[in-house]
């Protein structure tokens, strides 16, 4: 039985006409918006560098004098840090959201606030990142407040251009991208599973890990991808919340900011794709996130 | 000299002295082949017949937004009833999409002289526009900071080459490449409630103020900036007119520093965007920076006091303003295609009148037409009013203001009631920050191009932004 067989409900079958027509505006889609701008970026990343111009002689050079320079190198090695880390917060945060609106909540309520975690997305991203420096700032609400009630004597210098507001900045962006699929994947859990458990005595703990927890591993996978992908390709936090330290992202952005240097830029963004392909294809090797379509 | 040693802008300079020739034996066509001196085949602004009313409407004008404004467009309109659409973005878009194939879609563009080079010196997609269509360009009244100065620049050795390279098309001078319609003098912002006061790009890597130091975070100003310091203390062997034009070495030398002192702390922040600077100084994140004026002005607005610096030149001589300018481009073939030529000569020209200075200098910019004070001090045009008595003293000739200020590290001039008629400075009025203009110019240190080895630039700047 084909996967698209496999996702029909009950005995619904495709002809191969059907397949074709249901599919094509998603290829024509992907075709025209994705695949094409990815080959040309692939193909400017082997292209040649004179000042402020593109010249059409094909060369390694944005890959052996770009990629590999122990700066890009030393780079990217701390943006995948950074990106799997910020993952690992927002999956620690981002999962008891999930599970409280799950189970302690009604339908319809565990829905609505998971909608209000998309509200400040109504504003952009630099207006929600530069949002924290009023917050975390040496003249910001935390520190006017511990100075209020006597706690520190100066302002905190660390809470803002730090781990500390990079961490506050990834967070608030990404975990309802995390809670989200979450709540889908535990929203799917049969419970009489749970109860099954119970009744074989097993505790909230031995449940939580025997049967939610696995249950709900296609949620976190998928919680992870979105959050990891957009961390390291994030442009904002790096560039507003650390007080100036690059990651990839501003590399290719000043690449093409300083002196139009498309070449390097996308040699560096073809080395981007490659690292989330990688994570996405180790991640998906390891979970099987059809079940969460399945239902 | 080999032929590596010849470097871009000395190849265009030969180029444009060959398409001169060329075109002065009665070989210069268009004028499009003969590089820089090409133009001067058919009288150089191609304008070919171009009068102000066959070109296509709108006319169009990109670039960023301190130098597009739509109050510019505003005193165009008034004078000449014709439209202008102006698209703001910033100095690297305005370049990407000009370079990227617009050049036909817009019909004059502005930026500052560190991007004008991409535009006029490599790509050509620049016309030159001859003074003598240019009704207000007058010689006798157009500050020698453009009609002279190798003269009036002379301390600033080599880098006077590079001011008449960006700013004339042809040796004898007639028309401009980059005509010119601001200008400032940067230097370093202060908040004087916490720093006493600063006069030296060395203040921003002065100990006492580390980790409450802002530094920008684009290669070919901060870099300049750190390599005055280096020089003029001492820490690095170089000639004044290395400053806008470094070697490789010196290149390396100032980014290491650099670095070195992004990773110890010295600095709060970098700052990429204009308005980062301000939200860094207005928050009180940091108290010192390299400021840009409308940058301290705005610091101002929102509350916080901020003092932009009266520059000194250090004690080797090797510091002070970071001078560029900024000026409006005919596009080519854009505005010549469009049949706009003229009226961007206009564009320009109307910058040139009564009503443009009194208004820029809100921001803190000047014209140079200011020497004309009949005009820009007590005179009107069609433009609309001159700045009038008590506003041009204090913008360019240092006196105080008629009416007492309270807070001069607070002061607004856009909000200030100028007087319209003569009188006397107060005693405890407030003088323009960095003085009389004649003083600023005396004080340059450095003229902001696009170097030569940007290339190299750029590589190593990625070392300092990813520290």
């Amino acid at each position: 039985m084909s996967t698209v067989e496999r996702l029909l409900p009950g005995d619904r079958s495709l002809s191969l006409s059907e397949i074709h027509v249901l599919t094509g505006p998603t290829v024509l889609w992907f075709t025209i918006f994705l695949l094409v701008p990815l080959a040309v970026v692939f193909v400017y990343s082997f292209l040649t560098y004179e000042s402020f111009s593109v010249v059409w002689e094909f060369t390694l050079a944005p890959y052996t004098e770009t990629v590999l320079s122990d700066t890009v190198i030393s780079t990217t090695i701390r943006t995948i840090v950074i990106g799997l880390v910020v993952t690992a917060i927002t999956l620690v945060f981002g999962y008891p959201i999930a599970y409280y609106l799950r189970f302690y909540l009604s339908e319809k309520a565990g829905i609505v606030l998971l909608l209000f975690l998309v509200i400040p997305f109504w504003t952009s991203a630099i207006i929600r990142t530069i949002g924290w420096i009023p917050i975390l700032g040496q003249t910001g609400m935390i520190n006017q407040v511990l100075l209020w009630i006597g706690v520190i004597d100066k302002p905190l210098s660390i809470l803002l251009f730090s781990p500390i507001s990079q961490a506050l900045g990834y967070l608030q962006n990404y975990v309802v991208f995390m809670a989200a699929p979450i709540y889908i994947s535990l929203s799917q859990i049969d419970e009489d599973l749970l109860d099954a458990s119970e009744t074989l005595r097993g505790n909230h703990v031995a449940t939580f890990r025997h049967v939610t927890l696995p249950l709900s591993l296609p949620g976190v996978a998928i919680g992870c991808m979105f959050t990891f992908v957009l961390t390291i390709g994030n442009f904002s936090v790096p560039s507003f919340l650390s007080g100036g330290q690059g990651t990839i992202s501003t590399l290719i952005y000043d690449s093409v900011n300083r002196g139009l240097r498309y070449p390097d830029a996308a040699a560096m963004s073809i080395m981007l794709l490659l690292i989330i392909f990688i994570f996405v294809y180790a991640l998906l090797r390891t979970v099987d996130i059809t079940e969460i379509a399945q239902g | 000299m080999t032929e590596d040693q010849i470097s871009r802008r000395k190849f265009v300079k030969y180029a444009g002295v060959a398409g001169a020739g060329a075109a002065m034996a009665g070989c210069g066509g268009d004028g499009g082949d003969g590089g820089d001196g090409g133009s001067g085949g058919d009288g150089g602004s191609g304008g070919g017949g171009d009068t102000m009313d066959d070109g296509e409407r709108p006319m169009s004008w990109i670039g960023p937004a301190w130098a597009v404004r739509d109050r510019s467009a505003e005193l165009f309109n008034n004078v000449t009833d014709i439209q202008v659409d102006t698209t703001n973005a910033a100095i690297p878009t305005t370049q990407q999409r000009l370079l990227g194939g617009e050049l036909e879609s817009f019909d004059a563009f502005s930026v500052d002289t560190s991007g004008s080079g991409a535009l006029t010196l490599d790509a050509e997609g620049h016309i030159p526009v001859p003074t003598e269509d240019l009704d207000r360009w007058d010689e006798d009244t157009v500050s020698d900071l453009f009609t002279n100065p190798g003269e009036r620049l002379d301390f600033l050795g080599a880098q006077t080459d590079t001011i008449l390279e960006q700013l004339w098309q042809d040796d004898e001078q007639t028309e401009l490449r980059f005509p010119p319609h601001v200008y400032n003098f940067d230097a370093v912002g202060y908040n004087p409630e916490f720093v006493d006061s600063a006069s030296l790009w060395s203040d921003l890597f002065d100990d006492q103020y580390e980790g409450d130091a802002i530094i920008g975070a684009t290669a070919a100003i901060t870099i300049p900036q750190a390599l005055m310091h280096l020089v003029d203390n001492g820490m690095l062997d170089g000639e004044v007119g290395d400053l806008n034009n470094p070697s490789e070495d010196q290149l390396d030398a100032a980014i290491d520093f650099l670095i070195e002192q992004k990773t110890s702390g010295q600095f709060r922040s970098t700052w990429t965007a204009y308005g980062e600077s301000v939200n860094l100084m207005a928050s009180e994140e940091a108290v010192i920076g390299d400021l840009w004026q409308p940058a301290a002005m705005d610091t101002r607005r929102s509350g916080t006091p901020c003092t932009y610096a009266t520059m000194e030149k250090g004690q080797n001589g090797y510091q002070g303003y970071r001078y560029w300018y900024g000026g409006i481009s005919p596009t080519n073939p854009g505005a010549r295609q469009r049949n706009n030529v003229a009226e961007v000569t206009e564009l320009i020209d109307t910058h040139y009148g009564a009503a443009f200075p009194g208004f820029i200098q809100g921001y803190g910019y000047s014209v140079p037409h200011y020497p004309n004070t009949d005009l820009v001090r007590d005179g009107s045009d069609d433009t609309g009013e001159g700045m009038g008595p008590e506003y041009y003293d204090w913008a360019y000739q240092g006196t105080a203001t008629y009416e007492a200020v309270d807070e001069p590290a607070l002061f607004d001039p856009l909000e200030y009631e100028w007087a319209d008629e003569e009188g006397e400075p107060a005693d405890d009025g407030v003088s323009r920050d960095s003085g009389p203009i004649e003083e600023r110019i005396d004080r340059i240190g450095f003229f902001q191009i696009w170097p030569d080895n940007a290339t190299y630039m750029t590589d190593r700047w990625r070392d300092f932004t990813s520290a």
